[in-house]
């Protein structure tokens, strides 16, 4: 009996402390390997923000960081690299003003006037800046190219 | 004639005006809180910031879930409603100015260490912070670096309440290091 209970309470210590382990070393979430929750053009993405921010932002970001993985398309009309050497584009719809900004995981080879679909995962929403006077494009990360036209 | 020359003048005084001006999206901000219990470093890459050569604003927009730290488990819980509510509150906001613009020349390479001043909003809580940095002037464009120490995180809201807080797991005071190159 006695040598029972011990046996279930070192099976609860090492589970417990096995999840413990595993939530402290838990992996990053790779939008990648996710499956895209939307399909827009970069613009009607960047419009749902500016039409109403509220809902857009409890539509597609997540409390823990989380937030909606999917697919944006559009016209590049900048292309750049960040201070990690990764490379990002700005993607458009035609004469739109605002649109999504993609970080890639390394260097990707695109040109201005390209259209492209990118899948990635959103960290903020788009939102007209008064300081900035400018639009500020939707901001996406962990991008990879779905296609090249 | 005299309205083609007013034309051509109001034309010109915009681009002027327009090369005053200096954007980047992906100036790098670094965040690090030391403690007891261990050191907590975040990189954000995608932090949007403008500077005005002729006025000295600079502003800077920072997507707070776009900060990347080591551990999965560390980035849940800066995102989280009781630390930086990062799905109500998206951005980190610097709205300011460079106090001593009269001893930068933007006509030649140099570099000046400057003191801006502005409104910090976090949580939408604002509070006015005065920094130092360095200001770079070289032939690829403007470029700005500064290293500094955001005081009192827990009065922007950031974390529980003072009395359900644990000591020492987060350091109330976070060093900041950012660099904006505002390359041609």
């Amino acid at each position: 009996m006695k040598k029972k209970i011990i046996g279930v309470v070192a099976i609860i210590v090492l589970l417990g402390g096995g999840i413990g382990l595993y939530m402290l070393n838990m992996p990053h979430r790779d939008a990648l390997n996710i499956e895209a929750e939307f399909n827009l053009t970069a613009s009607e993405l960047a419009n749902q923000f500016l039409e109403n921010n509220k809902l857009a932002n409890s539509t597609y970001l997540s409390e823990d960081g989380d937030s909606k993985v999917g697919i944006v398309k559009g016209k590049v009309i900048e292309v750049g690299k960040n201070a990690k050497g990764d490379s990002y584009v700005i993607i458009r719809d035609d004469k739109s003003f605002v649109g999504a900004q993609c970080s890639f995981q390394g260097k990707i080879n695109v040109h201005i006037s390209d259209n492209i679909s990118v899948k990635g995962v959103i960290r903020s929403g788009a939102e007209y800046d008064e300081d900035f006077e400018e639009y500020i494009d939707v901001i996406m990360e962990q991008c990879s190219l779905i296609n090249n036209n | 004639m005299k309205k083609l020359k007013t034309l051509s003048l109001i034309m010109l005084l915009s681009m002027v005006s327009f090369a005053q001006s200096h954007i980047t999206k992906t100036a790098h901000v670094n965040i690090f809180s030391s403690t007891i219990a261990e050191d907590i470093t975040a990189n954000n890459y995608t932090t949007m910031a403008k500077v005005n050569t002729e006025t000295g604003s600079l502003i800077f927009s920072v997507p707070v879930q776009g900060f990347e730290f080591d551990k999965a488990l560390m980035q849940k819980h800066f995102n989280n409603s009781n630390f930086m509510n990062s799905k109500q509150f998206p951005k980190i906001k610097f709205v300011g100015n460079i106090v001593d613009m009269s001893k930068i020349d933007f006509s030649q390479n140099g570099s000046y260490t400057i003191s801006v001043s502005g409104e910090l909003t976090i949580r939408d809580v604002t509070k006015l912070i005065t920094e130092e940095g360095t200001i770079t002037i070289k032939d690829e464009g403007i470029s700005t670096t500064s290293v500094f120490t955001v005081k009192g995180i827990f009065d922007y809201g950031v974390g529980k309440p003072s009395s359900k807080r644990k000591a020492n797991n987060v350091a109330e005071d976070i060093k900041v290091s950012l660099q904006a190159d505002f390359y041609k």
